[in-house]
């Protein structure tokens, strides 16, 4: 009742109880009360309308979930893998290697895997043999549909179309051995690579042109991407469970220009091989899927 | 009808004889309440909560209160004239209390029609 009494205006007066007596200013108010109502109704009515007609445009269809997805650490010192240094081998002036860098970047350690004297691909199915002396670097590239086991997104394989989609916008294309990275519903390099039995696959953009994108699923992970910068492609991998948008920002604030995500957590498997040849691997994926893709330096 | 409306703070009380209330202004926070006796009482209560209180303490039997637009409580049984030209509505007791008070015209005029027709 209280709120009766402090609804009146100026031009207004009210009886105070005595109920039985007539109050003239009850009409009134109770005229203004459905006017009102029938206001609010209206409004609802339109929202409703508005809001089936934008639910029933077409959407873009939602990114099918993919397999690699999921927590964990990055432990690089259980499985190591000590390599014997042939010296017998005449040493070539130029050999593959990875160089690693570890950095903090908005208080997220990173590293970051640079592959020297290397030429990237990609391939289907695990590479050779982590112990192979010619793979200098090697991790997970697209994901996987978790409905068809298929490979997500469009990828290309010496020239072979082995997948189509583009659900993901950020792509990897290599030809002649050169990697180009960027974000594109739709890019010629990816007829090209088809052309020039090049390579392509697609992923998470994050971050096109040095600007943050907003992509990926929620919670956290090992985050692992390829990025590029000053025409120097290189993988950066958190040390810890980050989000995608934390993960981002710090790419960002490295000066990265274009940067695509890679398969992380705890499924994705990789390794890489100094210029010691001490091999480090990550990923404790039990369980090999058959069209799981690797980037590949060799 | 009870026999008094009853205010009260932490500290205070103030029971007042409903026949006895001329009227009570609003003046912010607070209201000035205006009795026979002519000595007004300042209160820490908005209007709108002493209008609340009147009907939760007395308002199931007839009151003489009315609540005439954001400002005033007046018991109608005072009510000595109303000039809706001048705006005014003059509360008296006919004896020792007299009050001129002013309110819109429209809102006057709702006030005198209904006291036409209820005082017949």
């Amino acid at each position: 009742m209280s709120k009766y009494f402090d609804d009146i205006r100026d031009d207004e007066f009210q009886v105070i109880g005595g109920w039985g007596q007539t109050n003239p200013h009850n009409k009134k108010r109770r005229k203004r009360i459905w006017r009102g109502i029938l206001l609010i109704l209206l409004l609802l009515a339109l929202f409703a309308v508005a809001s089936i007609l934008l639910f029933t445009q077409k959407k873009r269809p939602k990114d099918p979930e993919g397999v690699f997805e999921g927590s964990l650490s990055l432990d690089t010192t259980q499985q190591v893998v000590v390599l014997p240094v042939d010296n017998s081998e005449q040493i070539l002036p130029l050999i593959g290697y990875t160089e690693r860098k570890d950095t903090v970047v908005n208080d997220i350690e990173l590293f970051v895997l640079t592959p020297r004297n290397a030429v990237p691909s990609l391939t289907i199915g695990r590479p050779d043999n982590h112990l192979h002396q010619s793979v200098v670097l090697a991790l997970q590239a697209a994901d996987i549909r978790k409905d068809t086991g298929g490979i997500m997104g469009a990828f290309v394989m010496n020239g072979k179309l082995c997948s189509k989609g583009d659900t993901r916008t950020g792509f990897c294309a290599i030809l002649d051995g050169k990697i180009t990275i960027g974000m594109a519903e739709s890019t010629p390099l990816f007829e090209e690579a088809i052309e020039k039995d090049g390579f392509f696959f697609r992923q998470y953009p994050l971050v096109s042109e040095g600007v943050l994108i907003n992509s990926g699923s929620k919670g956290k992970s090992i985050r692992k991407a390829l990025c590029s910068k000053g025409g120097q492609v290189f993988v950066v991998i958190s040390e810890s469970e980050e989000s995608f948008h934390d993960f981002s920002q710090a790419l960002v604030d490295m000066g990265i220009e274009e940067a695509i995500y890679l398969c992380g957590g705890r499924l994705a498997r990789g390794w890489y091989k100094d210029i010691d040849g001490l091999v480090t691997s990550f990923g404790d994926q039990a369980i090999g899927y058959k069209n799981e893709s690797y980037l590949v330096w060799r | 009808m009870a026999r008094f409306i009853t205010l009260t703070t932490v500290s205070t009380l103030l029971r007042i004889p409903p026949e006895r209330l001329m009227f009570i202004e609003a003046d912010g926070n607070y209201s000035t309440i205006y009795m026979q006796d002519g000595h007004p009482r300042r209160v820490p209560f908005q209007l709108g909560t002493i209008a609340q209180i009147i009907y939760d303490q007395i308002g199931e039997e007839q009151t003489p209160f009315l609540r005439i637009g954001r400002s005033l409580i007046v018991n109608k049984n005072f009510i000595l004239a109303i000039d809706i030209p001048d705006q005014t509505v003059t509360l008296s007791d006919c004896q020792s209390q007299y009050h001129v008070l002013t309110a819109s015209r429209k809102v006057l005029t709702d006030v005198k029609s209904y006291l036409e027709r209820t005082d017949l």
